[in-house]
């Protein structure tokens, strides 16, 4: 194989075409016309071009990356504004080059930025903290919590809820993983939008249910009074937003990411938030998830039961082994409570 | 080994038609984000925040291997967006924006740094690596790492501008008009001149790792 073998120059000429790069990384629809069509009547160049299409689908460059750890670390240290060390000493350090007067002149500065850091910094740490709110509730801990504007959120067991202190003067934006409830301030000009992993849920002013477990693998909205726009996080090959009314209920499907939409049983849904655990036609390894989360506790299954379950019920501020003794009344189950352990045998 | 070309192909496609109607929303949303974030929407901040993180750390990761110091600059970076949020301008791409900017500062903190070593082991700026994909490192592995070793010593004798050049192009996507204003080149043909004589300076080496490819081609195109 020469340098100056023609082919080498093809490749070449094509990988630096970057239509034919894209082409070769995200073949699209038009771009593919116009290739096929360049390889009937390039024919000859056909092995020129395999070779450059191989050799830009290998092409992979080595990668860094920080731990999700560092990620939550370094926005930790961003938004408590605590300037890093290392890099002012780096600016620092390039002054010492320079005169001996100036280098005297650095250090006063530094001294005196330094103070004006620390004073900046314990300002600020009271500040940074109210800027982005987290509230988080641990298993069998339900909270009520009152955004800035006024609007009202009811906040299930495992869950997290992000908002900031204040909100911007165009939108009203939360961040939800897990389920709650919202009951939604009106304001045309600011519309109030719940963002999920994989949906976002936008309102003008109403009260709804969301729900976005990541052990779901589906995200329901159910909407009890108003009117919502519902639009996937990452829109895909076409817009999609679902518009529901009161009573309607829309359900993400994350296996297919598919859009399914039903009516609800309003206590059903959202009992939950005055303290009424809910069972509606619920099979056996939801129940065992719900009483743990409601709960919290922790069930080991001994032994499944052979025909699936069907639970139904509604219990209000009963304790845990009401609710097994309900099931018991119904379902053939032997169970031991020991503070949050429970061992449960089915027939 | 028919089947499994088969499912390649299909994914290629299906990815890649996603990402097409992604982009034409991108501009759109990128731009609403970035406003939002201007406003003062910290729900915004940390959405631009978490997607580019990482990004810009392997970015910076490839002119300096200090990774301690990229943290550093990163830090600093955000910050002052945060702080000086008001005064940025709009973009239609939040990607380009933040690659340019966060480029001018890593290589400001870089520079500072050589001052002080008295410039006396000139770090070679903007290192690039290449790997191959672990489909095809069992074809002959081997001999496959020599010629793999190979290619990034040739990717090493090339110009820093060169290699940062490459990566833009191939890792990023980036368009030749964002390259050239990356690289503050005035003219697009610039940008597209350098990458051809990028990969002219490689070309031998890209050859001979494409014929050891091959096998694998073969089978994809049955």
């Amino acid at each position: 194989m020469s340098v100056n073998d023609p082919e080498e120059d093809v490749v070449v000429t094509l990988l630096s075409n970057k239509d034919f790069k894209d082409w070769v990384l995200n073949p699209s629809g038009d771009r593919d016309f116009y290739w096929q069509n360049w390889i009937k009547s390039n024919p000859d160049k056909l092995p020129a071009l395999n070779k450059a299409r191989e050799l830009a689908l290998q092409l992979k460059f080595n990668e860094d990356h920080l731990t999700p750890q560092e990620v939550d670390q370094l926005l930790g240290d961003i938004i408590s504004e605590k300037t890093s060390t290392r890099a002012g000493k780096a600016v620092s350090l390039q002054r010492h080059s320079y005169t001996r007067w100036i280098k005297i002149a650095a250090s006063l500065l530094l001294v005196l930025s330094s103070s004006v850091y620390l004073y900046r910094y314990v300002a600020t740490a009271f500040k940074a903290e109210v800027a982005v709110k987290k509230v988080q509730t641990r298993k069998g801990q339900r909270l009520r919590i009152d955004l800035p504007d006024g609007s009202v959120a009811f906040l299930n067991a495992g869950s997290t809820l992000t908002f900031p202190e204040a909100f911007s003067d165009t939108l009203r934006s939360v961040a939800l993983t897990g389920e709650a409830f919202f009951e939604v301030v009106k304001n045309p000009e600011k519309p109030f939008v719940v963002k999920t992993a994989d949906i976002q849920t936008r309102v003008l002013g109403t009260s709804f249910n969301v729900r976005s477990f990541e052990s779901d693998s589906a995200t329901a909205v159910s909407l009890v009074t108003g009117k919502v726009r519902v639009a996937p996080e990452h829109p895909s090959s076409k817009k999609q937003e679902y518009v529901l009314a009161a009573g309607e209920r829309l359900v993400y499907r994350q296996t297919d990411h598919t859009f399914e939409k039903a009516t609800f049983e309003i206590a059903d849904i959202t009992g939950w938030k005055d303290g009424v655990l809910v069972f509606s036609d619920t099979d056996f390894a939801a129940t065992i998830q719900r009483l743990e989360q409601w709960y919290g506790v922790e069930i080991t299954v001994q032994h499944p039961p052979s025909k699936d379950w069907h639970v139904n019920g509604h219990f209000e501020n009963e304790p845990l082994s009401e609710v097994l003794a309900s099931i018991q009344f119904v379902y053939d189950i032997k169970y031991t409570i020991k503070d949050s352990n429970v061992v449960l045998t089915c027939n | 080994m028919e089947n499994h070309s088969y499912h390649r192909e299909v994914n290629i496609f299906l990815s890649a038609r996603k990402e097409e109607t992604e982009r034409a929303a991108d501009k759109a949303s990128d731009l609403e984000l970035w406003s939002a974030f201007r406003q003062g929407d910290e729900a915004a901040f940390v959405d631009i925040y978490k997607t580019y993180v990482n990004k810009l750390y392997n970015y910076g990761t490839k002119f300096c291997s200090d990774r301690e110091l990229v943290k550093d600059c990163l830090q600093d970076f955000f910050i002052y967006l945060r702080k000086n949020r008001e005064t940025l301008g709009d973009t239609t791409s939040i990607k380009f924006y933040l690659f340019k900017a966060f480029r001018r500062r890593v290589v400001d903190y870089i520079k500072a740094q050589e001052t002080e070593q008295k410039k006396n082991q000139l770090a070679d700026i903007f290192q690039l690596q290449i790997e191959v994909s672990d489909e095809v490192k069992f074809i002959d592995r081997q001999l496959h790492e020599q010629q793999l070793l190979r290619l990034n010593n040739a990717i090493a004798a090339l110009t820093e501008k060169e290699r940062e050049a490459i990566f833009y192009y191939f890792y990023e996507g980036l368009s030749y008009q964002d390259i050239a204003k990356i690289l503050n080149f005035t003219h697009i043909a610039s940008a597209r001149r350098l990458i051809y004589r990028s990969l002219s300076n490689i070309k031998d080496m890209l050859i001979i790792l494409s014929c050891l490819v091959a096998p694998g081609l073969l089978a994809f195109l049955r």
